[in-house]
Formats: structure tokens, sequence, C-alpha cells
């Protein structure tokens, strides 16, 4: 197998993302995923290409030694900008491998353009892991097989993991705050080089053929740099199997599960 | 073909007409009468590409949808219930109307309701109910911001998804603020398992026994029978929404990936149920579920929908009202049709549906009553393409295409061999053609709408 790094986009599921990757330019430098950062993702959606759909800040905060912290502030357009979905939410986590939740809380609503709510549109869901039971505010019971594990959280998780050493794990996911679905496993897939950033330009390659040699058209990139990613794939009950892209340095760059996208679009902290 | 229209009054002329002259309609039977009960609130629940027989409670050994399970072991589930027309639009089109799509015009994707031809918002609001739509409306647009007859619960434009939580939360938080002051017709419109098309788009970077998550490998579902079965038949549905050349374990890996939507799909309407028992409402609302048609899924070597077989056309129908309507039935008896949604929810409603529904009322047979039924139902396809399902057989035609199918399901549930050139069978066929002729004489024809897209951001309101 050829060492040459590939781009982004010769791997599976990032293959429909062409356009959006064609420009990525991952951040650089050190970062501690185990630290205070804000990620600011990209989301799209992936139907034959890539359409702006939502963006989605996820803030991390250190709460002692053992906890932090996950805030999440999700913001989803509504063409023709007239109005917006949005969301925001906390969750109280353990510092350990799968970023555990303990408890959360998250409300919804709708505004328009000058960020007025919108009438009837505000709903809420807080609840907490307690003793194989998710209750949740209202007073709703689900049992669920520990770890839990909240789809957001996720985000935060894959960054912290052993690379190649990590053995699979299984977990109860806790989608968007108020779904359990059980029997979800999480593993590392593979190492990747690639090649991000810089400009792509069009140069001529030579290729020789039994009898002369012909001349291709070729994209390259100009500037670009080689990139390790350490690739992690989630499967489970009632989820379109999850990818995450992450850098050397701990970077949840990309992640992809069926139709949907994130791109790594800021970075502070 | 039937009658056609050669003026048409717009729909705001028909309802006011209607209105006068089903004055009876609107203003004794929505007034309850002394002692009567005000009518129940009506919760209408579509999904978009579910097969029948996609639910765990169903038989499905591939797919855990413990929520919509909860609708099935609550109420009555009509197993011969088929799609007017297997594809987006005009299904929803006589989901909302109780009419053929030739009689509403959405004879193909992407076309708004004939003026016309009223449709359910504008119906209940007129008798009294507080109206909302959420989700997928593609009467022309996906997700405008207007519909007519309805208040939009906004969420925006996309995909299963992205938009399916968000269609359950803006619901939840609908059913938790509302004031009472009046029964509700809420729609709640999910599209998983829909994204299943975008799938067959990735099977070009899918190296043929090469998954690209292996840990999926020891759960990937099995191969139906008539996964490589392709038989004669018009050119419309032979030739159309074939997928040929995937390996099996493709086609394992498709559906391993249909089945995870509908799970998503399962969530959210449990979320969404939680909501209506948690604000109270669920013992006086009547909840329906339907799709608007179902998923290849490889069966004929096919995906999505379109065609008149069994895996597009046959679509779950559940009704459920703890405490009113039966718990646990699975009717196998009874052919029911998309057509029947607008006539159920008139009669819970205590309203007369629009003239010339041809929807039938499911209420006496959920209350196990016996009443004449229908022995057909028949199923559009492709705008000229024809299906006529009675209770054993399916017959299938398109005039000008000399090859014809005929099925016989109870021998044949897979739909693998067709007996159309079978002489054995040359009455009953001709029994069938007759009743699809006799239904085309009841038809009330009206020119397609004009096309109007899926979205347009300059256009964000349905015409």
């Amino acid at each position: 197998m050829s060492d040459t790094p590939k781009e982004l986009t010769d791997h599976f599921p990032l293959t429909h993302m062409g356009g959006i990757l064609r420009d990525f330019a991952p951040p650089e430098g050190s970062f501690d995923p185990a630290g205070a950062w804000t990620h600011r993702y990209k989301v799209y959606s992936l139907t034959g290409g890539a359409t702006p759909a939502a963006t989605v800040a996820l803030r991390r905060s250190p709460a002692g030694d053992e906890a932090f912290q996950l805030s999440v502030d999700y913001e989803h357009p509504l063409l023709p900008d007239v109005f917006r979905r949005r969301f925001q939410a906390r969750l109280d986590c353990a510092l350990d491998p799968l970023a555990t939740v303990r408890s959360w809380s998250c409300r919804g609503w709708a505004e328009d353009r000058s960020g007025a709510e919108q009438p009837r549109s505000r709903s809420t869901l807080a609840g907490r892991a307690s003793e194989g039971k998710v209750i949740l505010d209202g007073g709703r019971s689900l049992p669920f097989t520990p770890p839990l594990v909240s789809n957001w959280g996720l985000f935060e998780a894959v960054q912290r993991l052993p690379r190649e050493a990590f053995e699979p794990k299984c977990f109860t996911l806790l989608d968007d705050f108020g779904r359990v679905k059980p029997e979800q496993s999480l593993c590392y897939r593979e190492r990747l080089s690639v090649v991000a950033g810089g400009k792509l330009v069009k140069t001529t390659r030579e290729e020789k053929l039994e009898k002369g040699a012909i001349v291709r058209e070729v994209w390259a990139r100009e500037n670009a740099r080689n990139l390790t990613v350490h690739v992690y794939d989630h499967v489970g009950r009632g989820v379109v199997p999850w990818t995450y892209w992450v850098d050397e340095a701990g970077r949840l760059l990309l992640a992809v599960s069926g139709i949907e996208g994130y791109v790594l679009d800021t970075e502070e902290g | 073909m039937g009658e056609r229209r050669t003026t048409q009054p717009t729909r705001r002329q028909f309802l006011q007409t209607s209105a006068v002259a089903a004055g009876a309609a609107f203003t004794t039977e929505t007034q309850p009468a002394a002692g009567k009960a005000a009518p129940p609130n009506l919760l209408f629940i579509i999904s978009d590409q579910l097969s029948i027989d996609a639910m765990a409670a169903h038989g499905c050994g591939n797919a855990r949808t413990p929520n919509l399970d909860r609708l099935v072991n609550r109420g009555v589930s009509f197993q011969q219930s088929y799609s007017t027309n297997p594809v987006c639009s005009p299904a929803r089109s006589s989901l909302f109307t109780g009419r053929m799509p030739v009689e509403t015009g959405v004879v193909t994707n992407g076309r708004p309701i004939h003026s016309s031809v009223p449709q359910l918002g504008q119906w209940l609001s007129q008798a009294g109910y507080e109206t909302a739509h959420c989700g997928k409306w593609h009467l022309p647009y996906g997700y405008p911001l207007e519909i007519e007859g309805f208040t939009i619960l906004p969420v925006g434009n996309g995909q299963g998804d992205l938009l399916d939580p968000l269609v359950s939360d803006a619901c939840e938080a609908y059913l938790k603020t509302r004031d009472n002051t009046a029964p509700f017709f809420l729609v709640a419109s999910f599209m998983q398992p829909h994204d299943i098309c975008y799938w067959a788009l990735r099977t070009d970077y899918l190296v043929p026994e090469q998954l690209p998550f292996p840990r999926v490998a020891g759960m990937l579902p099995d191969l139906p029978p008539n996964l490589r079965s392709n038989p004669a038949g018009p050119s419309k549905v032979r030739g159309h929404a074939n997928l040929p050349g995937l390996s099996d374990e493709q086609w394992q890996y498709y559906n391993y990936i249909y089945y995870r939507q509908v799970e998503m799909l399962d969530a959210e309407v449990g979320r969404l149920l939680d909501a209506l028992e948690d604000c109270g409402c669920a013992e006086n609302t009547v909840v329906v579920f339907t799709a608007d048609h179902g998923e290849c899924g490889g069966r004929h070597e096919k995906h999505g929908k379109w065609t008149p077989y069994q895996e597009s056309a046959n679509v779950p129908m559940l009704v459920s009202w703890p405490g009113q309507i039966p718990e646990g039935v699975r009717d196998n008896e009874h052919l029911v049709s998309g057509l029947d949604v607008m006539s159920t929810l008139c009669d819970y409603a205590g309203v007369a549906p629009p003239p010339g529904v041809h929807g039938k009322s499911l209420r006496p047979l959920l209350e196990g009553k016996s009443v004449p039924w229908r022995d057909h139902v028949v199923v559009e396809t492709r705008v000229t393409c024809r299906a006529v399902r009675t209770a054993r057989y399916k017959y299938v035609e398109d005039p000008g295409d000399p090859v014809r199918q005929f099925f016989d399901l109870q021998e044949d549930p897979w739909e693998m061999n067709n007996l159309y050139e079978n002489g054995r069978y040359a009455d009953l066929m001709e029994e069938h053609r007759k009743l699809l002729k006799d239904w085309d004489a009841r038809m009330t024809y009206v020119e397609p709408t004009p096309e109007g897209g899926y979205w347009s951001p300059d256009r964000g309101r349905a015409s």
C-alpha cells in the first residue's frame, strides 16, 4: 500500500464533502483536550454535496480533577433566514474515557431574525443518571446499562482517547438529551496520513506509456501540510454509524454520520 | 379517462360554498350536544419511506422499534394499508384530502394540491380545531413557512437526521404550552427513514465485499428472497428504481443503515408520545400513524419507492386511543388506503368530510363493528401506471404498455411469479381490469398542478 498521503476526501465517508474539504485548513499547534476550550463546527447536510445546515459550539470547562462541564450551543437557521431553531444545553460529565454523563439540561426554542422568541416554541429537557436509571425532569424514568454517554460528549471524549491501543467500549447513548439508545460501541479503526490546507491548483503530470508519454492535468495542493489523523467508529442501535477524525494533538477535526457532517471551524482556548 | 374539470373554483370559494351547503356539519355537529363529549384531539404522525414490515411489532427482526410497537400494542394496526401513489407528494396529497392524486393534481413530486380540493388543515380549522403542522409538507415545498389552514411550527429545511429531533422538540413545546381552549389537530411529519435515499449515492464508494465499518459485519440483516427477482412488467415498473450491480453484502449494508434510520424515527415518535402523556392529553387524543410510502430495500433489486410492489406500496396504518379503541389488534382483513385518513379524522372530529372524498372512515372497524367494506384499493404510480389490489391478487397495468402484471399474493407474497401470461388467470385478470375501469370512471380528473420544486430560497411559502 502506498504511503503517499491522500486527500481527506479519498476516505469514505468523507467522499461526499469534496467541496467543503477542498479548502479545509485544520488548526495547527498544540491543544489540550483535557483543558478549557471552545470548538465551533459547521454542520452540513451531505445529500449529494455538502449543504450548510447548522452550527454548533462546544465549550469545555474543567470542574475539578474528576469532572468537567460541556456546553452546547446549536443553531439551525431556517431558510430564507426568517426563523432559526436553537438549543442550549449543559452536560455535567465524569472525566473518564467516554465522558460519562451525570446530569444535563437543555432548552430549545425558535426565534425570528430579530432574536425574538416565537410563541409556544420553548421546550426543556433535563435529567440525571442515577443507579442505572435516567431520571428526566417530570418524573419519567428509563433504565439503562452503564455507562451512559451523550452524543455530544463523544465529541469531547474521542479527543482524549488512546489511539491504536484503545480497546472497543460498549455503552448506552443519551441521544439529544432525552432518547436513551442501548447497545452502542466505539472503537479505533485506523491511522491515516492525509494532506490538507494550502491551495488546490491545477498542474500537469507526465505519464509514461509503452510508447511515448502523455501529459495529464491533475489537481495538486500547494503549501499543504501532511497530517496524521486517527479514526474512530461508533455504531449501535438507532444511529447511523458515526466516524470521528482526530489529529495528533487530539483535536476532533471532522465527524460524519450518514448524511450529517461536522467540520471544525474555529478553536479557542 | 374520467371526467375532467373545465372550471375550478378556488379552494376558498369551495370551502365557503361547502360550509353554507353543509351548514349542519359545521354548526350542530361541531358543537357538542348537551351531555355529549367534546371532540377529541387528533395527532397525525407521518413517517417518510417506512415499509410496514420494518417494525418489530410487525415481525421485523432487524429493527428495534419500542415506540412504534407502543402504538401497535395500544391500538389497531391495519396490515393491508396501501399508499395511493408510493412517492412523497402524491401520497401526501391523498393523506390530506381523501382524494386520489389524479384528483388532487399532485401526480408527481413537488406539486401543490389543486386549488379546488380542501385539505385537512383548512377543513378542521373551520370546524373549530386548533390546527398545527410541523415537519415535512412537500406540497409543493418541503418545509414551507405557511400552509393554509395550519399554524406552522417552524423547524427549517433539511433531512431526517438533523430535522426530526427538531420536529419532536417543536411538537413537545407546542403540546406543553398550548392553552387547551379548543381541541388540537397536530401533524408531526418526520422524514426518517427517507434519509436512506442518499445512501444509494454512496454505493459507488463502497468496495464490494469490504465494509467500511467492520464492527457491523456481524449485524447485517438477511437478504430478502426476491432480491434478484425482476419479473416482467410494464416498463415503468420493471425499468425504474433499479440499483443493479450491488453485491449481496452491499445490499445488506444498505438495509443495515435503513433499519438504523427506522430506529431513529422510533426514538422521535417515542419522544412525541411521551410529551402527549406528560401534557395530560393522551387520554383524549386519537393518534393516527402512517407513512407516505415504503422502501424497496433491494427487493426486486430496487431501491427507494415508486413501484406498486408490496415493499413500496404497503405501509403502516396505526390508530390508537387507549380506553376508546381496542388494543393490540392486527387487522389483516380490511383493505385500507391513505384516502381513509381524512374520513377517519373527520369522523372523530364530528364533521362530515368534504364532498368527493373517496376514503372511508376507519372508525366503525376500530369500534369492532361489522360494516360493508371495499373489496379493492387502487395504487397509482408514475403518472399513468395503475395497480388494483384485492384480497388475494394484485393486477398492474400501464395503458399503452402491452406487458402487465398479475400476482397471487397468497401463494407468492414476494411477487416473484408474474401470472399475466398464464391463461388460467384470464378471467380473474379481466375482473381486475374492470375494477380499474370502474375506478377510473369514478375519478374527477384535474390537470396536474404546476411543479413548484422542493424548496426555493426566495419562496418559503406554499403557492
